[in-house]
């Protein structure tokens, strides 16, 4: 199994992020997210349904907010239920 | 003092490695076989003896409830002369060794071996004296003696490849030259032992160069007698190069000429003490008293030497998180008055460049070698693109050349919180450290000033909040003075003086996340630079919150 990575880090201001946001809500759009560092690219292909969470966090004068998407590439099976039906002639 | 067991073990080691010179240099002159037999054991029991003082050391250090500075360095001082010792052993299994290559043994005779072995032989047996007594002289002899077996090594180095260039005997001569390469190391070990002698009695690691530097400059300011009678201590490490140190008289002693009483003593390269001192004259003529006086210069090849006056008082670092509030403001109060004054005075109105950017280009490796991960990739995140590191530099390096400051002042150059004392007692600022000073753009001492509040690494809120309130000062003041010169870029030159502070201050940051946060910052602010390149520059905003902690 491959796995793929892409980390990005940086401060921003409120205007930057907001940017940063429409880019991605851009790509949710059109269908697929891409992840490029030093050239080497990672496409995420947007599904139907995706898991969407929203965690927030107030401590000590510290906020996080963390939006995190996540969803499956790989499709359950669904068999055609007649063909796959055994049948046993004499 | 040094456990009866240590002392005694040491001075068996001592015997011993005696013994095995005299035995090597009988073997070399008769080649006597059992005679190298008995080398061989010898090197053994050194062995052994080293173990056991090794051993006897740490668990002396280890164990004690209380144990004085003086006897940690004594027991320091010991471990390296036993090291040291069964180095020179070794050398003489090794030297030893070499005989079985020679083919006609009389070659050897034709050099002069013996007197490396007399110069040898005569140190080492005061060794454990010295170590007893502190007697600084034969420390010193001790340590010069590895010059005079240099010397007599470079004679007989001459000589062979004299002898070598007439093409006879040259395998034979090639294993005498290995000989002497032997004893020579013999010699590195002895001087090794000196230095750990050195060690024990002045409570320092000095070398002998810096020594005879720090003995010829106290000499130039009126000090007339043994420098046992001085106290040295290191204050400083030596992240510029430069070794520095505070030099006093045992209690005031009479010796002393009074202006040396307490002095600092700073040996290193030539070029930035000279730098240096060039910088405390020009400092005394724009501004006297500001900066410490300046005793006495002395310079070699590589190397040179100075004597400044130790300035009392305490740093800003120590009033910022030490002092009282009052204390604060007043001193707070009496910087600005300072540097504006130094701005005022020394202000000329010819335009200046910073370079900025080419300082963290210069000091990238430095930060990559402590942070290697502390350098951006080129990215995408959908269609927004995240500039690499090294594009975002260059963009903003175009940027800046064509920026300058409209005046320049005499900048401190190294404007840390370090380097700036306070003396309550007379209720003024001086400055030190100034081998960097410079007609510059005034903003890199602000921004250093500003870089060297944040990077402490005091996380208590009250604490912060004082650092916070004397960078806001700092920033406010210098602020206004741009107004007042009409100097309509300063946001902008400050964020790529920051930029390049923040980058460069990591690489003294060894908390991953405290100077990431720094690394963070600074390409935020390269970002911002970069953004505006199509707005006049006049009307570039610095984000204030990026000062703050």
């Amino acid at each position: 199994m491959s796995t793929k990575k892409f980390d990005y880090e940086s401060l921003q201001d409120a205007d930057s992020i907001k940017t940063y946001l429409v880019s991605l809500t851009d790509s949710i759009e059109k269908g697929r997210i891409i992840l490029k560092s030093n050239g080497e690219k990672m496409v995420m292909r947007v599904d139907d349904l995706m898991k969407f969470s929203v965690q927030a966090k107030k401590k000590d004068g510290i906020n996080k907010l963390s939006i995190k998407l996540s969803w499956s590439e790989i499709k359950p099976v669904i068999k055609d239920q007649r063909s796959s039906t055994m049948s046993i002639e004499s | 003092m040094l456990t009866a067991a240590l002392k005694e073990n040491l001075s068996f080691m001592v015997v011993e490695v005696a013994r095995q010179l005299d035995d090597t240099l009988d073997f070399l002159q008769n080649g006597d076989a059992a005679a190298f037999q008995q080398i061989n054991s010898r090197d053994d029991y050194i062995d052994n003896l080293k173990t056991v003082i090794e051993n006897r050391c740490f668990t002396t250090l280890g164990e004690a409830k209380t144990i004085s500075q003086r006897e940690r360095d004594r027991i320091q001082a010991t471990h390296t002369i036993c090291v040291n010792l069964e180095r020179i052993g070794d050398f003489c299994v090794s030297a030893a060794d070499q005989l079985h290559y020679l083919n006609k043994h009389a070659i050897l005779q034709h050099f002069d071996y013996q007197q490396i072995f007399d110069i040898l032989a005569e140190h080492l047996q005061v060794v454990i004296p010295v170590l007893e007594k502190g007697d600084m002289g034969q420390a010193l002899a001790i340590c010069r003696a590895e010059n005079q077996i240099d010397v007599i090594y470079k004679e007989n180095f001459d000589k062979i490849m004299e002898e070598l260039r007439r093409g006879k005997e040259i395998e034979n001569l090639i294993t005498v030259l290995f000989i002497f390469r032997y004893l020579e190391r013999m010699g590195d070990s002895l001087l090794n032992i000196g230095e750990a002698l050195l060690l024990s009695i002045l409570g320092e690691k000095i070398k002998i160069e810096q020594f005879q530097a720090l003995e010829e400059t106290l000499s130039k300011s009126g000090l007339r007698t043994s420098l046992a009678e001085v106290e040295f201590s290191s204050i400083l490490g030596s992240r510029s190069g430069c070794r520095i140190s505070k030099v006093q008289g045992n209690g005031g002693l009479p010796f002393l000429a009074p202006q040396t009483q307490s002095s600092i003593f700073k040996e290193g390269n030539r070029e930035k003490i000279l730098t240096e001192k060039k910088n405390l004259e020009r400092w005394n003529e724009i501004f006297p008293d500001l900066t410490p006086r300046l005793f006495s210069y002395q310079e070699s090849e590589e190397t040179a030497s100075l004597l400044v006056e130790f300035l009392p008082g305490r740093t800003l670092e120590a009033i910022i998180l030490k002092g009282d509030p009052d204390e604060l403001h007043t001193v707070c109060m009496l910087l600005h008055a300072t540097v504006l004054e130094i701005w005022t005075r020394t202000k000329k109105t010819t335009p200046i460049k910073a370079n900025f950017i080419p300082q963290i280009m210069a000091r990238m490796h430095s930060v990559l070698s402590v942070h290697p991960d502390f350098h951006r990739a080129s990215q995408d995140i959908g269609s927004s693109e995240v500039m690499a590191t090294d594009e975002l530099l260059a963009k903003c390096r175009k940027i800046e050349e064509e920026l300058a400051a409209p005046f320049s002042v005499f900048i401190h150059g190294d404007f840390n919180v370090n380097n700036i004392i306070y003396n309550a007692e007379r209720e003024r600022i001086q400055f030190i450290d100034l081998y960097r000073s410079r007609e510059a753009d005034y903003i890199q001492d602000v921004s250093v000033f500003i870089a060297s509040n944040f990077r402490q690494p005091v996380f208590q809120e009250h604490l912060r909040e004082r650092l916070n309130w004397f960078t806001k000062g700092m920033y406010q003041m210098a602020k206004n003075f741009a107004v007042e010169q009409g100097d309509e870029t300063f946001e902008l030159r400050m964020a790529l003086a920051l930029a390049r502070s923040f980058y460069t201050s990591t690489r003294f940051e060894l908390n991953n996340d405290f100077a990431n946060e720094m690394f963070l910052r600074s390409h935020f602010l390269l970002e911002k630079v970069l953004a505006h390149q199509d707005k006049p520059w006049q009307t570039f905003s610095l984000p204030s919150g990026i000062m703050y902690y």
